[in-house]
């Protein structure tokens, strides 16, 4: 078991209600998991909690059977260091350091490389991902679809073994879209920076028609309640009203 | 017309008030204490770990805080030394005590002034401008993504600046120091006051005693230190918002001028003692 939770309740982000109730979740191996729900509606919140950034008010989550909430030193950072996360937006990436620098930085950190050592580590991971024109630049000087593939390529550099991306398609155009999803596609089912091991993959969406393809389980977020769909067929069987609006076809992200 | 008596609900008000601000001021100093032993953890069990990101952090924050401001500081102890040891020296000679120059340069200057200035010049600076840094950094959500990577924030960003500053301010200290004994002396000098500068030096040493050079180092160290800390509090201890930047950065200039001089006033009976 890659993430457990057991009636998980994680509290909003800005106080008051919890953000979303009695979350019980089972995430295996290898499998891709997509969390739909409309903005606003605790996703979010809930792939934070997964990342054992965001405690929960209730219940408990589990990471590789270990609650990253009772561990601590160097126990508690071997934990987190097996979990990636790709926030939404312009993934978080620090303002004051260059493309590069952002990316070596948790090599250098860990591993106390010294920056060429740690240049040469990462270049067959800029190559993957198509970042060597704009290593140089910082963050600001990056356009928006540039932003989230540097997110996502930070988020892999000590190769974890799940990776938690927080809505990694939205304000993409189709383009861009396609290029993510095909690089998520392929670290689903073995990326060489990977060393060709498939990683276990959650991703939370305000579409879900863009990762039919892509994902094997289906959850959504709605009225704060967890509801596990199931699998891609029982997804597409599934009447639910909030499920057809996340299903809807806005044509701008066709499945791959 | 007599001045009107506090009505009761005015002076209910202005109790609750009073009593609002001691217990959040107690409440900001024992959370400032916690950060303070988190930062110290963080420095000690983390002191072998990213010692090649961490180094060049604390250089940068050395050169930033100090060697920057150099130039400015050594300005305003020259200043200080044609205001201090320009009128003092003079005023002395007048009533015939000049065998006091020397006490009063070491505790004016040397005890006071250099290191409280030098503290509020690097505060003044830097200081405001890192509460913005850190700040912003918090509200952007850049404290997560740091977790995130397994990075600890207060090993990355606090211990850094908690190292530089106080170096910095302990060297800038040291410059202060000796541009204000410097351009007292050429003040004194140049007014024809039969002064020679071996004699002039001879009486600063003679004020001197051991225990002046290692409550110097620590004065000014904490001063730094303090700032580090006060500043890295309000930067990161709570999640802000962009519009709560500016009233976070004027908060934080009180705050650091006030702990700063009750931190002065405490080494008093520390000089007094020794």
């Amino acid at each position: 078991m890659v993430l457990q939770f057991e009636g998980a309740t994680v509290p909003s982000p800005i106080g008051g209600a919890p953000s979303v109730m009695d979350i019980d979740w089972q995430v295996l191996e290898g499998e891709c998991w997509v969390i739909g729900g409309l903005q606003g509606s605790g996703k979010s919140a809930v792939i934070e909690a997964a990342a054992g950034l965001r405690a929960t008010s209730s219940g408990c989550v589990k990471l590789f059977g270990s609650d990253p909430a009772v561990l601590t030193g160097t126990e508690a950072q071997a934990l987190r260091r097996r979990v990636g996360m790709v926030f939404e937006g312009s993934g978080r990436l620090f303002g004051g350091l260059s493309v590069l620098e952002n990316l070596t930085l948790p090599l250098r950190y860990h591993e106390d490389l010294s920056p060429e050592d740690a240049l040469e580590q990462i270049i067959p991971l800029l190559e993957a991902f198509d970042l060597q024109p704009v290593s140089g630049l910082f963050p600001r000087q990056l356009g928006y679809g540039f932003s989230k593939r540097v997110a996502l390529a930070r988020a892999l550099v000590l190769r974890p073994e799940i990776l938690l991306v927080d809505d990694p398609l939205g304000g993409l155009d189709a383009a861009q879209a396609r290029t993510l999803r095909r690089l998520l596609l392929q670290l689903n089912r073995g990326h060489a920076w990977m060393g060709e091991r498939p990683i276990t993959l959650v991703i939370t969406a305000e579409e879900l028609r863009p990762f039919l393809n892509l994902a094997d389980h289906f959850a959504l977020v709605e009225n704060r309640r967890w509801t596990r769909i199931g699998t891609r067929d029982e997804l597409l069987e599934c009447r639910s009203p909030g499920v057809i609006e996340l299903l809807a076809d806005h044509s701008e992200h066709p499945p791959i | 017309m007599a001045a009107e008596a506090p009505t009761p609900s005015g002076l209910r008000s202005f109790l609750g008030g009073t009593a609002r601000g001691l217990i959040s001021t107690t409440g900001m100093v024992e959370q400032l204490f916690a950060f303070t032993l988190i930062t110290l953890g963080a420095a000690f069990t983390k002191n072998h770990q990213a010692r090649g990101v961490i180094r060049p952090l604390i250089r940068e924050q050395i050169f930033r805080a100090g060697v920057r401001l150099i130039p400015m500081v050594c300005f305003l102890g020259l200043a200080l030394g044609v205001l201090i040891v320009g009128q003092t020296e003079a005023l002395l000679q007048q009533v015939g005590a000049n065998q006091y120059t020397g006490a009063l340069l070491v505790t004016v200057i040397i005890r006071e002034l250099a290191p409280l200035v030098s503290g509020l010049v690097v505060f003044a600076r830097v200081g405001t401008a890192s509460v913005i840094e850190l700040g912003t950094a918090r509200a952007l959500g850049e404290m997560e993504a740091l977790e995130a990577l397994c990075i600890d924030p207060i090993h990355y960003l606090v211990v850094p600046r908690v190292v530089g500053f106080t170096v910095a301010v302990m060297g800038l200290t040291l410059y202060c120091i000796l541009a204000s004994l410097a351009s007292g002396y050429v003040f004194a000098y140049s007014r024809g006051l039969p002064l020679n500068p071996v004699a002039y030096l001879e009486r600063i040493a003679a004020a001197l005693s051991w225990v002046d050079f290692p409550l110097l180092a620590l004065k000014s160290g904490l001063f730094g230190a303090i700032t580090a800390l006060i500043v890295s509090y309000q930067g990161l201890a709570r999640p802000l918002r962009l519009e709560d930047i500016g009233d976070t950065t004027a908060r934080t200039v009180v705050y650091c001028l006030v702990v700063c001089l009750v931190v002065d006033a405490g080494f008093i009976p520390l000089y007094l003692i020794l």
